[in-house]
């Protein structure tokens, strides 16, 4: 027992030592400081060298080789020295509310978006500055934002824009469809890559019922689907009957507004109704109200559904993941074309932004943190930007670009800024040329048919308030019942209603003088 | 015989209803462990297996090859096997004074233990804490405001209550001194609860992620969980909450293989701790409970 006990206090003080130990090695003296500057090991040879902090939100937390050697070569560039700070991507949110609440703010800030709580509470407190001097000589931010993301980042209404956009492309997406089952099925793909919404539905009801895998089982649907962000399944097919958005109405109690909340418009009836007709003949993923985005695209790469809405750009990305399971499956990208007026038009994603950066009120030099971002869209540094370099992101044997061994992702280098518009920045110079000539009218005509929605992504105050807040929960189940076929698609007037009485009043109005307000700023 | 019978259809009963409830706790876990071993392809193929199919080790080595597992793994070990040891000693020498009646001001001192059970700073006072403490990004902040558990200590206390005072009063007739007694009849005889609040502080320590995504800043310094806590939530949590489709890259959502194996690692060491803590456990944690 005696030998016992002197072991447990051995171990307990061994413990207490090595705690002690590891505790005050490694990064432990760094506490204000991160460890991913790529050049932390560079000798300061002054106080001259302007540093830079970033907060930064990518997918890694660790700088790749490929990041390394752009970050040096930025800072060789621009006389600066940059440290990065990437949080993990799961508690990103809580890092951003700490750091403004600690007072310990970096230089420049990520934020996923003009209504986040924490940016509108900093620009509130005066902790981020308006950017608009500063921009004025980077000629390249200028050329390469959309007009509408600027607008977007003028969050006090006035002409101050709070913010540098991450840029990504507006574009109109469209379906994802198992080539190999249309061929089954005999459907001729158009040169054009359209189709109607009577196509649409055949081409579902062929995938449910006509066993398009050929296994002798009925064990296929249509579409594959799931739940948004607050648990809801959305109508499949929206822009085809009219739902574009926020848009200048002809007469009427408003001058704008979207035909969502249109009383004389029956436009998201039928959306909701059409949605209802495919859930009641059985042409959905079964598991569409469970799912999620993640699950259900796992079940379209199963061969469960032949047909998912996406992305023009990941043609690899999903043939690639088929394919493990199917060595023949193939994959085509078709758009449904309007009801009404046989165009394929389709409302946009956002406002161009895909986040932005936020410098801070104790930036040294905002003027140099606004070159630095204008560095990734300069000429000069734009197509290694895009690519990488030779040896790290890819390879050069005889002529031909293949992706290097062991490349890494860089999310720091091609991440960071983007051009708005520009479709290449989803190919790399390994991506072969058929792939590029196969997907490249799918992402021009997705740019091509965009329809922007005039909100601009605005939040009106009045969806803050308890009511509203309330009744969005009545909207969102009345809406899941509908699309499920468990609610006739009438009841939606009175929801509409209900709506209306519970805040929704306000909401228009707000969003009318906001866009009242912005549409005159922009002329 | 009817009773025999009847007892006979109510052991069947419990029995079934008992194998129910292990397969449901079981099959997770099976679950998790086949997928591990198997092919992406056999996953896509069928998501629910419960043995491996095409037998892969490709997830395995792709995760033990992964340049943070190792740094995290250490530090989590470090943080659990300190804060394990610090813990435990300070319970006992917590519990121990606290345990005897005639200490002046005992219930002063635990209304302020269960004041700290029933409110806390936050989060911000704490984080404001521990920078002034200079313990951001450090190893320190992941083991120092989790050393000490109101809740534990209780148990402890209670513990020690129901231990005979006769033996006390015995060894200090032989002429034990305190830390004699507390450390050499005490403490000896105490290890139930010990054993119990062994398991409760490492689980919690293994387990802990948030406080690491407050304050620690290098990659080097997460623990393992919130390295876990990337693999399995990182592109979901943004796809999930209507992130910009375009921009979801292919390589930042990682295989389901991968993160199963990266589970069965995290959790396979965790799980280990059971078997040898068990035989204490249930007598520590009802021992400690019954005398208040």
């Amino acid at each position: 027992m005696k030998k016992t006990w002197k072991g447990a206090f051995a171990l307990t003080a061994a413990a207490a030592m090595l705690f002690v130990t590891a505790c005050s090695g490694g990064n432990g003296g760094n506490a204000g400081g991160n460890n991913t500057s790529a050049n932390s090991e560079k000798e300061q040879s002054g106080s001259e060298t302007l540093k830079i902090k970033v907060m930064a939100n990518h997918d890694q937390a660790t700088l790749s080789a490929s990041d390394k050697k752009w970050i040096e070569q930025m800072e060789k560039d621009m006389g600066v020295d940059i440290e990065y700070e990437i949080p993990p991507v799961t508690g990103y949110q809580e890092r951003v509310q700490l750091m403004l609440a600690s007072g310990d703010y970096p230089d420049l800030v990520y934020f996923p978006g003009t209504n986040d709580q924490s940016f509108v509470n900093a620009v509130k407190d005066g902790l981020i500055v308006p950017v608009n001097k500063y921009i004025e000589s980077a000629e390249n931010i200028k050329k390469y934002t959309y007009e509408t993301s600027w607008n977007a980042l003028k969050v006090q209404q006035d002409e101050n824009i709070y913010g540098i956009p991450r840029t990504t492309v507006i574009r109109n997406d469209a379906f994802w469809f198992r080539k190999d089952w249309l061929a089954k099925i005999g459907f001729d793909i158009p040169a054009d890559s359209e189709i109607t919404v009577d196509q649409f539905t055949e081409i579902l009801t062929k995938f449910t019922k006509d066993d398009p895998d050929g296994n002798g089982k009925a064990d296929t649907y249509g579409l594959a689907a799931g739940v948004d962000g607050n648990k809801v399944l959305q109508p499949v097919l929206t822009s085809q009957f009219g739902l574009l958005g926020w848009q200048k109405t002809e007469g009427g109690d408003y001058q704008y507004l979207d035909a969502t909340y249109d009383r004389k418009s029956d436009a998201y009836k039928k959306a909701l109704d059409y949605t209802a007709r495919l859930s009641g003949e059985g042409l959905l993923d079964p598991d569409a109200a469970v799912n999620n985005a993640v699950s259900a695209r796992e079940r379209f790469w199963r061969g469960i559904t032949g047909v998912m809405g996406g992305f023009a750009g990941h043609y690899s990305w999903h043939s690639t993941e088929l394919k493990k399971l199917n060595a023949n499956a193939d994959l085509t990208y078709l758009f449904v074309k309007n009801e009404t007026d046989g165009k394929v038009a389709g409302q946009g994603f956002g406002v161009g932004l895909w986040g932005f950066w936020g410098i801070t009120s104790t930036a040294k030099d905002p003027q140099k943190i606004v070159d630095m971002l204008e560095y990734y869209l300069d000429d000069a540094n734009y197509e290694t930007m895009m690519n990488g370099y030779e040896d790290i992101d890819y390879k050069n044997e005889n002529g031909k670009l293949t992706v290097a061994d062991n490349k890494e992702e860089a999310p720091v280098r091609r991440n960071t800024m983007r051009r708005a518009g520009d479709i290449q920045i989803y190919f790399t110079a390994a991506t072969p040329q058929e792939e590029i000539d196969m997907s490249k009218p799918w992402l021009e005509k997705s740019v091509n048919t965009v329809v922007l929605s005039k909100n601009l992504d605005f939040m009106p105050e009045a969806s803050k308030k308890p009511n509203f807040m309330d009744y969005k929960k009545t909207w969102d189940q009345t809406i899941m019942s509908i699309v499920l076929g468990q609610t006739p698609v009438d009841k939606f007037d009175e929801l509409l209603d209900g709506w209306y009485k519970n805040g929704g009043e306000e909401y228009v109005q707000e969003m009318n003088a906001f866009i009242e307000k912005s549409e005159g700023a922009s002329k | 015989m009817r009773i025999w019978k009847r007892f006979e259809w109510f052991d069947a009963v419990n029995y079934t209803l008992l194998l129910l409830i292990c397969v449901i706790m079981l099959y997770p876990f099976v679950n998790v462990a086949a997928v591990s071993f198997s092919s992406y392809s056999s996953f896509l193929e069928n998501p629910m297996m419960i043995w491996p199919k095409q037998l892969s080790f490709a997830a395995y080595n792709q995760i033990l090859s992964h340049p943070v597992l190792l740094s995290s793994y250490t530090n989590t070990i470090i943080i659990t096997v300190c804060g394990v040891a610090i813990g435990i000693f300070l319970y006992i020498i917590t519990a121990y004074p606290l345990s005897k009646k005639h200490l002046k001001g005992r219930n002063f001192f635990m209304v302020i233990v269960i004041f700290t059970m029933l409110f806390n700073g936050g989060l911000i006072p704490n984080f404001y804490l521990i920078r002034e403490l200079g313990l951001l990004d450090t190893l320190t902040a992941l083991v120092v405001p989790m050393l000490l558990s109101g809740f534990n200590l209780i148990l402890m206390k209670n513990f020690m209550e129901s231990l005979p005072e006769e033996l006390e009063e015995a060894a200090k007739m032989d002429g034990a001194s305190e830390p004699y007694l507390l450390f050499r009849i005490i403490v000896p005889l105490s290890m139930p609860i010990i054993a119990t609040l062994c398991l409760f502080t490492a689980v919690g320590y293994w387990n802990n992620f948030f406080n690491a995504v407050i304050y620690i800043r290098s990659v080097e310094n997460w623990p393992l969980m919130l390295f876990l806590r990337e693999i399995i939530e990182g592109a979901r949590m943004q796809e999930i909450s209507g992130a910009n489709a375009a921009e979801v890259g292919k390589n930042a959502v990682v295989p389901e293989t991968l993160k199963y194996a990266t589970l069965m690692i995290v959790m396979v060491p965790i799980l280990c701790v059971y078997p040898f803590v068990q035989k204490y456990f249930v007598q520590g944690i009802t021992l400690g409970s019954v005398k208040g």
